[in-house]
């Protein structure tokens, strides 16, 4: 089987995956919230970290826990959990970030007794010149709970090959990445996005050398031929059927800004320095940051727009999660720079399910308008 | 029930609050024109820091929120300006009102209508949204933005975190205001800020006695000054003299409204343009007598069982206050001692409002389910669910604090009245004033 399909099946089958994983290693899984949360401390004391992800589904079980106006990646993920899918996971890791998920993270410890669950600050204005040592410091918190949960202590050499291995893993997503800055890209954004997924919900070294079995695959790989090249902007968005949908109407989607993508692996490898803690707090100040953690110096903004141009991007879909906050914040402010350079813009404003009828003309008329410009 | 009727009497301290609140808006056009300084920003906590700035004001972002929000169709065309600049609905619809007053040109107009240029931006991150309408403010009309990171949690390295921003924050407010900054001013403003939040606190406590000298629409006016002025001696003055007055309402027995035949909690927040919700139990007799926003104002020790205690008058901490330093240290230990609006995001809480309830003797409440607030509702359904298994009732109902286009006035007072019938409460004859006296 080849590793694209392998990782498509591990997402559409990651409660089982888990769960595999745990009589495999007698071991245990945390779910993890946000993507701040050092996975690298989990690995090296031998968790697995999946990141809690929602389903896409009409949602009748959350009301009693959740008000019905908090964004669709909390409630599907809260169904997820009230539906007994994540029965396997007995610790959760929150690194603080939005109230939405805060919600979710507190309603499922109380109500699902977890047998481990920690939250800790990430700074804000994350380029303040003290952030470093004090999210140092909250990381060396967290290792020292885990081992407390554990009853183990993070071995330093350990920690030292988790790192490696993880920076390995973020290197080679970056690599596959690049290979859609070509003119016809090997994999779509829908794939990509699938990838990346897979990578937060499985065993790392595993999901590492599928990476390395797909670049070897995707040369001379193509994918149909498309209309215009996309960039997606956005938040928490896992849902590939959104992108596939999109990408049925001729987008290819080549880049993007988002935690289930760009985000969540950008930003550099960690240094493999005597204090390992401070390497790993660096590489999370400096990775690509959401609006939570940019609020002083926009240092989102010439990001989205170097991605723009090393990605060749033609149009830009703003996929902003009905009821998320943070992102309906920056919104105007990103549009009005990116209509500045000329990029073609559209915002859909998405939730647990997918207005089809109404989006399709959208998305249409959006391809038409890019067109209609590069010809 | 408790059916004893209770002697009343008007809050003396009352016009000194108003005439504090007038003074606060005239001081924003008053500075400005005398060169000091104008800070914008929500004055969440850390308040005392601004204070070796001598001569500065700091109207929020924008002196003009509570006229507006009394004005449903002034509020509507403000949210309308919002929307027309690519925001969402789905943003706090506080924060909305004031950005729109941003966009309006409103927000930096006195009312002979000169404009002033604030000088920068001070902001806290205990609410995020807070922190991006600093940033929002900030672009707009080309200031600087100090921004004070607040971890949620008291850890040694939160504080040192938050003393070491405030530290370089006094040099940077040096060098963007070219004014040098007073440290005797600093220790002033500190030891001031503390005992005003001491003072606060200490008068909540008292609404926890039978019958209680305030209920909920007296204190979230009281409360005002301290919203915006706590490290001010005039805020204090004014504290003092209510702590007074109301030691002296508990001694003599003066009542909040004359009956309090059920004691009743509200959480969360009330629709601005429909403060009169807080008087509704009136009508039957009842008060509201607690709710967790006044509490954010306040010098706390928030004990793991919920229990809140009045935190330490700075006195009895230890802590010297002898220059800038020391100072600062203080005036962190402050902002983690203050109530939950200092730290939003510390949920989980439903055990705090079960143990508030019982420890303010309610027997049952309501819980405003506000579409306009994220920080407020992490938690609000667990807490709604807590307070019932704990053998509360409570009723709900759905707003958006500043936006009055999502509520309905007919429906929720149908809704509450409906509430209050089903926890054995009729409509007395002669009960209710007319009209709130509380307003924001
Ligand atoms: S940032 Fe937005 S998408 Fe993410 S959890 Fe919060 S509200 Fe939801
Ligand atoms: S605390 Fe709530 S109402 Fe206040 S600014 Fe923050 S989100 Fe808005």
């Amino acid at each position: 089987m080849d590793a694209l399909t392998k990782l498509q099946n591990i997402v559409a089958n990651r409660h089982e995956y888990a769960q595999n994983w745990k009589r495999r290693n007698n071991g245990k899984v945390a779910g993890v919230f946000c993507i701040y949360v050092p996975e690298e401390i989990l690995h090296a004391l031998g968790i697995l970290s999946v990141r809690v992800f929602g389903s896409r589904e009409p949602d009748d079980v959350t009301e009693p826990y959740i008000t019905s106006w908090w964004c669709a990646h909390c409630r599907g993920s809260m169904a997820e959990v009230l539906k007994g899918k994540y029965s396997y996971i007995e610790g959760l890791v929150y690194a603080v970030s939005c109230p939405h998920i805060f919600q979710v993270y507190n309603s499922w410890a109380r109500q699902k007794g977890i047998e481990y669950a920690y939250d800790f600050s990430v700074p804000e204005n994350s380029c303040n010149n003290f952030a470093l040592d004090f999210l140092s410091a909250e990381f060396g918190d967290f290792a020292h709970s885990v081992e407390a949960w554990l009853g183990k202590k993070l071995d330093k050499e350990v920690f030292s090959q988790s790192v490696e291995l993880f920076n390995r893993n973020r290197q080679l997503l970056e690599e596959i990445y690049a290979l859609r800055k070509s003119d016809n890209p090997p994999i779509s954004g829908s794939e990509s996005m699938e990838v990346v997924m897979a990578g937060m919900s499985m065993d790392k070294a595993e999901h590492t050398q599928l990476l390395q079995q797909l670049l070897a695959e995707l040369p001379g790989r193509a994918v149909p031929h498309h209309r215009a090249r996309l960039m997606l902007l956005g938040s928490e968005n896992d849902d590939v059927g959104m992108v596939k949908f999109i990408e049925s109407y001729g987008g290819l989607v080549v880049t993007d800004d988002l935690c289930v993508g760009s985000r969540y692996f950008g930003g550099g490898p960690i240094a493999l320095d005597s204090d390992l803690l401070k390497a790993t707090a660096t590489r999370y100040l400096n990775r690509p940051h959401c609006p939570q953690k940019d609020i002083v110096e926009r240092r989102r903004i010439p990001r989205i727009l170097q991605q723009i141009q090393d990605y060749r991007v033609q149009g830009v879909i703003y996929l902003l999660e009905k009821f998320c906050e943070p992102h309906a914040y920056d919104l105007p402010t990103i549009k009005a720079e990116l209509d500045k350079k000329g990029i073609t813009f559209l915002i859909l404003e998405t939730d647990l399910t997918t207005p089809v009828g109404q989006f399709r003309t959208r998305v249409e008329a959006f391809m038409d308008l890019i067109e209609a410009k590069v010809s | 029930m408790n059916n004893t009727k209770y002697e009343t009497k008007p809050i003396e301290i009352w016009p000194k609050m108003k005439e504090l609140r007038r003074w606060h808006f005239k001081h924003t056009w008053e500075t400005a024109a005398k060169g000091g300084t104008v800070i914008m920003g929500m004055p969440e906590a850390l308040l005392g820091f601004l204070a070796g700035l001598g001569d500065y004001a700091y109207p929020s972002y924008g002196p003009y929120f509570t006229r507006m929000i009394k004005d449903v169709s002034a509020t509507i065309e403000c949210l309308e300006t919002v929307e027309a600049h690519g925001h969402t609905k789905d943003m706090c619809s506080v924060m909305r009102v004031y950005i729109g007053q941003l966009y309006m040109g409103l927000a930096t107009k006195s009312p002979q209508g000169s404009t002033i240029k604030p000088k920068f931006i001070f902001q806290v991150t205990n609410c995020h949204t807070m922190a991006q309408t600093g940033q929002l403010f900030s672009d707009y009309l080309g200031i600087p933005y100090l921004s004070i990171d607040l971890p949620y949690k008291s850890t040694p390295q939160a504080r040192k975190y938050v003393v070491n921003q405030l530290l370089e924050g006094i040099e940077w407010m040096e060098k963007v205001t070219g004014k040098k900054y007073d440290d005797e001013k600093l220790i002033e403003g500190v030891k001031t800020e503390w005992k005003v939040e001491w003072l606060w606190a200490a008068i909540q406590m008292q609404t926890q006695n039978i019958p209680s000298p305030y209920d909920l629409r007296n204190t979230w006016s009281l409360r005002m000054p301290l919203l915006s002025m706590r490290e001010r001696p005039e805020t204090l003055q004014y504290l003092e003299a209510l702590y007074d007055e109301t030691k002296w309402r508990v001694a003599n027995q003066i009542s909040a409204r004359g009956m309090e035949r059920m004691r009743l909690f509200f959480e969360g927040f009330p629709p601005y343009y429909y403060i009169q919700i807080l008087k509704q139990p009136e009508q039957y007799g009842c008060i509201y007598v607690i709710n967790e926003n006044n509490l954010g104002h306040g010098l706390w020790d928030i004990r793991p069982d919920g229990t809140y205690l009045v935190g330490q008058p700075l006195e009895k901490t230890g802590l010297p206050i002898r220059n800038r330093e020391e100072a600062i240290e203080a005036e962190v230990e402050l902002a983690f001692h203050r109530g939950r609006t200092s730290t939003w995001y510390s949920a989980p809480r439903h055990h705090e409002v079960v143990k508030r309830a019982k420890d303010w003797k309610c027997e049952a409440g309501v819980i405003a389910l506000d579409r306009g607030c994220h920080g407020y509702q992490v938690s609000i359904m667990e807490s709604k669910k807590a307070l019932q298994e704990a053998g509360f009732p409570v009723g709900t109902f759905e707003h958006s604090q500043s936006d009055p286009r999502e509520f309905s006035e007919a429906q929720t007072v149908d809704r509450m009245e409906s509430f209050f019938e089903s926890l054995g409460l009729e409509k007395l004859a002669g009960c209710g004033p007319e009209k709130a006296e509380a307003d924001e």
